[in-house]
């Protein structure tokens, strides 16, 4: 119980570090997203892939946050321009595409990992398009998530560069 | 432990980062994204190595993560600054 708790606080906080890092992308983003997923691996005893995450994602960070700093980038007072919004269709293309990617990963891990080992019987309808969309149907989480990635996405992203 | 539960982690992070490629238009945002989705093929594999007991994976996985911080550093000193004059 207290480790399911812990991986939840860890996922939690792996999982806002990625929405900060695609939605405003600072250089200290990726440091928590690796310390976070350094808690996950450690619950999942891979005590050394948690140092090299925090090391080798640490370290991209920091070289990172330098190559972004004011200083080294000149970048004038003010900031950068504020994002503008999405067109209708390239919302709607990459919509149709991350849902058609969790329709394929969970009846592909599915398959793989939740019923490992297990035979299929001949004629076993099992992994078809109604059994795809049962399974997904018993995934709402994953459906809120990929559906809050697209929205929060959406939401930030910011326009083409207009170009004289 | 149930390994699913890293598996929702990971491909919640790998959708996150795909989302990230795909909707943010310029290559520093895209930079951090790509590293989302790396990081989170790693994490499967973290799982894939506690459910089969096979601790070669982890080394897959250490050459995944130091992937994503090579590809990290390298992109973000090769992409060029905001032009603040539009260009």
């Amino acid at each position: 119980m207290m480790t399911t708790a812990l991986f939840a606080a860890f996922a939690a906080v792996a999982l806002a570090a990625g929405v900060v890092a695609v939605w405003r992308a600072p250089a200290w983003a990726p440091m928590v997203l690796a310390l976070a997923l350094a808690g996950v691996m450690l619950l999942y005893e891979a005590t050394g892939l948690a140092l090299v995450t925090v090391a080798a994602v640490g370290a991209a960070a920091l070289v990172m946050r330098v190559v972004r700093s004011p200083a080294r980038a000149g970048a004038p007072e003010g900031g950068a321009p504020p994002p503008a919004r999405l067109g209708a269709r390239r919302i709607a293309a990459v919509t149709g595409a991350v849902a058609g990617l969790v329709f394929v990963l969970v009846g592909t891990w599915a398959r793989q990992f939740l019923w490992t080992g297990r035979e299929l019987a001949p004629g076993s309808g099992w992994g078809k398009l109604p059994g795809l969309g049962a399974a997904l149907a018993g995934a709402p989480g994953l459906l809120g998530v990929g559906l809050v990635i697209v929205v929060a996405a959406a939401a930030c992203a910011g326009p083409p560069r207009h170009r004289i | 432990m149930p390994i699913t539960h890293v598996y929702y982690l990971a491909s919640g992070l790998w959708l996150l980062g795909l989302a990230g490629v795909l909707l943010r238009p310029d290559g520093w945002a895209r930079t951090l994204a790509l590293v989302v989705m790396l990081v989170g093929a790693a994490t499967v594999l973290v799982g894939a190595a506690r459910a089969w007991a096979n601790a070669d994976i982890h080394g897959l996985a250490a050459l995944l993560l130091a992937l994503a911080g090579a590809y990290a550093v390298v992109l973000a000193t090769l992409s060029p600054e905001p032009d603040r004059e539009g260009s």
